[in-house]
């Protein structure tokens, strides 16, 4: 874990550096195109198991998958799911639900050697939710005319958002990557969020209640190296 | 330097989208009505307007403000479990009192995560006795947690 951890630093650290060279040798390299091991990347977002922590009331899931289809293009999907339950002396809360986003990565950096898998990359991404929720009960109290008890019953809802992600994506052992990505959403049905009642959250998007969403993800993945893609090498 | 301020950024905004705004109850969640005092002089210009004492209770209930000096408005709630509510209101313990009748839609409203449901209000029609009130004018009908001037009452 130690070496991992170090090696997934040490490339984070190591990026600026990289670019710079990069960019420094722009004239004097020459380019071949070689083919190479692509494929499928099946991995889960560890934060979701983190924000348990943070905010008990929910439990989250993800399933990352990414696709190579060309040199540096990658399909990319989170598949989400979400159950919320939540109880104090105001209200109380259910819901549950599941989500899929479906975009295309842009590996930002230019290979050097065929093998050197690790990429910086931004994406955007169409997400697609589908969830229940309900407030079984609320209260709403008054000292002069007393308390109110009402409740919202179970909705279906459908949630849609647009998504832009910037990350790193490290193989740490072969075949084996860790990666962090920040993504910020922006709710294309915002009607949803000034509802009288809105959703407290909704699954792979985040906070229901606020037309946009800012969240971190940290993954481990698996690669199954399944066709080969042609990759430009500067050599 | 950068590379670790970066990153700080990253983890801090990380831990930022995880708080629990269920924790958190940092908006106002009463809803009252704001009644503003207005005088109509003789030739026709209004301005505000003092009470010398100001009673006012919801009928049948107890006093939300008594024989109080010096006022130019009421704040007050209105009853969450009917569509209407009638006030006793005086203005001066020697004058006559008047009855204010509000009718008003009552809409629940999911206000945040840490402060829960508050009761909203969309009224309907306002109107009083005149022993010493002589108009009632709805400034603003939706009555919501806003800092607006709902009614003016005209003396």
């Amino acid at each position: 874990m130690k070496r991992i951890l170090s090696f997934f630093f040490s490339a984070l650290l190591a990026l600026p550096a990289i670019t710079r060279a990069q960019s420094a040798k722009k004239d004097s390299v020459r380019e071949v195109t070689v083919a190479v091991p692509a494929g499928i990347s099946l991995g889960v977002d560890l934060s979701r198991f983190a924000i348990r922590y943070f905010q008990p009331y929910r439990t989250d899931a993800t399933i990352n998958l990414d696709a190579r289809f060309m040199d540096r293009f990658y399909f990319a999907s989170d598949i989400s799911y979400n159950n919320t339950s939540h109880r104090d002396e105001n209200y109380r809360y259910r819901s549950s639900g599941m989500s899929a986003t479906l975009g295309v990565n842009y590996n930002f950096l230019k290979k050097n050697v065929p093998r050197e898998n690790f990429i910086i990359y931004g994406g955007l991404r169409y997400g697609l939710a589908f969830f229940n929720y309900e407030i079984p009960e609320y209260r709403i109290y008054s000292d002069y005319w007393g308390n109110v008890r009402g409740n919202f019953p179970s909705t279906s809802q459908l949630a849609h958002w647009m998504e832009m992600t910037v990350g790193i994506k490290v193989e740490v052992l072969k075949n084996f990557y860790l990666g962090w990505s920040l993504h910020e959403r922006i709710l294309l049905n915002g009607g949803l969020a000034k509802k009288d009642f809105p959703p407290l959250i909704i699954p792979g998007f985040g906070k229901g209640y606020k037309r946009s969403a800012f969240d971190v993800q940290y993954s481990v993945s698996y690669l199954f190296p399944i066709w080969k893609v042609k990759q430009v090498v500067r050599l | 330097m950068m590379k670790y301020l970066l990153l700080t950024a990253c983890l801090l905004a990380g831990i930022i989208a995880c708080n629990d705004d269920t924790k958190v109850c940092d908006v106002d969640v009463r809803t009252p009505v704001r009644v503003h005092f207005t005088d109509t002089l003789p030739n026709g210009i209004s301005k505000d307007t003092t009470m010398p004492k100001v009673t006012l209770y919801a009928l049948g209930k107890d006093s939300i403000y008594r024989k109080q000096t010096g006022l130019n408005g009421l704040q007050f709630t209105l009853d969450r479990t009917a569509d209407s509510s009638r006030y006793y209101f005086q203005t001066d313990s020697t004058r006559i009192a008047d009855t204010l009748t509000f009718r008003y839609h009552r809409q629940p409203h999911f206000i945040s995560a840490g402060c829960g449901v508050v009761m909203y209000f969309n009224l309907d029609t306002v109107f009083s006795t005149n022993n010493v009130v002589t108009g009632v004018q709805v400034n603003k009908s939706q009555v919501t947690t806003g800092n607006e001037t709902h009614i003016i009452l005209l003396f």
